[in-house]
């Protein structure tokens, strides 16, 4: 059994089955990954026009709703994130460094787009040093300085104005906590991790920030208990 | 794995100058146009590499585009080459001339063949 949704891509709207609307959102955001910045946008939107219109093949061929058959073959004809970036990325390597990539958009993860091989840093909260949530010292990583500046700064924050406290309360759920040896490897600055290694799809992203509320209201209760 | 990529190297830098063939044939061509006859010729293989050239040619002023409603799908982006455009198309045209008649001669024409 299938529930059958209806969706607005390019300006059409055409019934797909659910499981295959997932599998073609993952696939619009692994692109939107891919094709960052001013031509970004407009590239996605050109795709997007051209799947209504595969799709729209389909579905005149007498296809009730578009299946996960269907936006496997799409994906296959227009090619995964990972393929688009390997044949564009000579030519496009200038434009797309410039823009903002997936991660916290910054100066360090612009690297990705640079091709395989380059070092990237990745802001993770670090569980083996923190005071409360590892916020202050996944970021003293990330900018590669000592954990204390930024605490200082922090408590300076939570002391003159209240924006410290909600700040890094955000930067708790947000950022999440380096678990895996690769992950605190890349937190810790140097190693090579692959675009597609760390694109993760949005319900992922999802599941884990839920995971990581229920985490984190676990670590104040903590807090505050040991504090007790 | 070094040969595939030296020729989709190859093929890459020549899609451009394709492209503005296709649509100055037609003066004006819309991408699922241009990608059947790309197929046609395995110039491309993966539908996704056309688009982010096409934005780039346009973005480079060298193409621009205006929508035309469809009745079979949805509205289409219709190509056509800017006088910037045409005047690119034909350099790369000559660079293409001068540079087939090299290579040809010093592959396939070279001293040690004759």
């Amino acid at each position: 059994m299938q529930r059958i949704i209806q969706i607005n891509i390019a300006g059409r709207v055409l019934p797909i089955e659910e499981d295959a609307f997932f599998n073609l959102k993952e696939y619009i955001n692994s692109l939107k990954r891919q094709f960052t910045g001013e031509d970004g946008s407009e590239i996605i939107e050109d795709i997007e026009n051209r799947i209504a219109e595969l799709f729209s093949i389909r579905l005149q061929s007498g296809s009730l709703a578009i299946d996960r058959a269907d936006v496997a073959k799409v994906i296959e004809t227009l090619g995964s994130a990972n393929d688009l970036k390997e044949e564009g990325s000579a030519t496009f390597k200038k434009d797309y460094t410039q823009s903002r990539t997936y991660s916290f958009g910054n100066e360090k993860s612009r690297q990705w787009q640079a091709g395989r091989g380059t070092q990237t840093t990745r802001l993770y909260r670090d569980p083996y040093d923190k005071v409360i949530g590892g916020v202050c010292s996944g970021i003293a990583h990330y900018f590669d300085i000592d954990p204390v500046i930024i605490r200082l700064v922090m408590v300076v924050l939570f002391l003159t104005a209240g924006v410290g406290f909600v700040a890094y309360i955000i930067a708790w759920i947000v950022i999440p906590a380096a678990r895996t040896r690769e992950e605190l490897q890349s937190m810790h600055s140097g190693e090579t991790v692959t675009f597609h290694d760390i694109s993760k799809n949005v319900e992922e992203e999802l599941l884990d920030l839920k995971h990581r509320g229920e985490q984190m209201s676990r670590e104040l209760k903590d807090f505050f208990s040991k504090k007790r | 794995m070094a040969v595939d990529n030296t020729e989709s190297q190859m093929r890459k830098g020549l899609l451009e100058m394709c492209i503005m063939g296709i649509i100055q044939h037609k003066r004006e061509a819309y991408p699922s146009d241009i990608l059947e006859q790309l197929k046609a010729e395995k110039l491309v293989v993966l539908e996704g590499t056309l688009y982010p050239l096409l934005t780039r040619l346009k973005n480079a002023g060298f193409l621009s585009y205006r929508w035309e409603e469809s009745i079979t799908g949805p509205p289409r982006k219709y190509y056509t080459l800017t006088p910037e455009g045409e005047e690119f198309y034909k350099r790369l045209l000559i660079t293409w001339e001068e540079l087939s008649m090299a290579v040809n001669k010093l592959t396939i024409l070279s001293p040690n063949n004759i």
